[in-house]
């Protein structure tokens, strides 16, 4: 079924974000990572979305997709810069130097 | 960081994921998207949503801004 293929694009892109964070030391991989991720999500929201609910004047699937996408880039952003401020700390960028911030 | 445990866990979470997927039934109708419909919701329905997205977005700058300059 066409459904089930759009959700397994979106679990695939998921699988691969996922990967990515767990095996990256590097920050901005792990940002990129992490983008994946959430474009999985929107894209399995999109395409669920547009089976069930689109066209029908009740709820749209696409509006919580923009607003995903805006969170989406705040987050990024808000990685960047915190990145930013590693690297101005450290001089280079590796998630073990933030070992004392965790709990 | 062992990259081989790390790919089987993830393997093993699409399996766990892509199961109940697959196994999904009933009838799914895909209806006629229009653009017409997502631009009306946007400005009526979500309008206050929208707003809000904007405010986060001046608090987002800000506090990037704030942290990514440092103490200069």
């Amino acid at each position: 079924m066409f459904v089930s293929a759009i959700s397994f694009v979106a679990i695939l892109l998921f699988a691969i974000g996922l990967y990515g964070v767990i095996t990256s030391r590097v920050g901005i991989k792990m940002l990129i990572s992490i983008e994946i991720m959430i474009n999985s999500a929107i894209l399995n929201l999109i395409g669920i979305g547009s089976y069930f609910y689109a066209g029908s004047g009740t709820i749209s699937p696409y509006v919580f997709a923009l607003f995903a996408i805006a969170i989406g880039v705040i987050e990024s952003a808000v990685g960047l810069g915190l990145l930013i401020a590693v690297y101005h700390r450290f001089g280079k960028i590796d998630i073990s130097l933030l070992r004392e911030i965790r709990w | 960081m062992n990259k081989y445990l790390a790919l089987v866990s993830v393997i093993l979470f699409f399996i766990a994921v892509i199961v109940p997927v697959l196994m999904m039934s009933g009838a799914f109708i895909p209806v006629s998207q229009n653009i017409t419909f997502y631009g009306y919701d946007l400005f009526n329905q979500y309008v206050v949503p929208f707003e809000l997205i904007s405010v986060v977005i001046v608090g987002a700058i800000l506090g990037i801004i704030y942290v990514a300059r440092g103490d200069e």
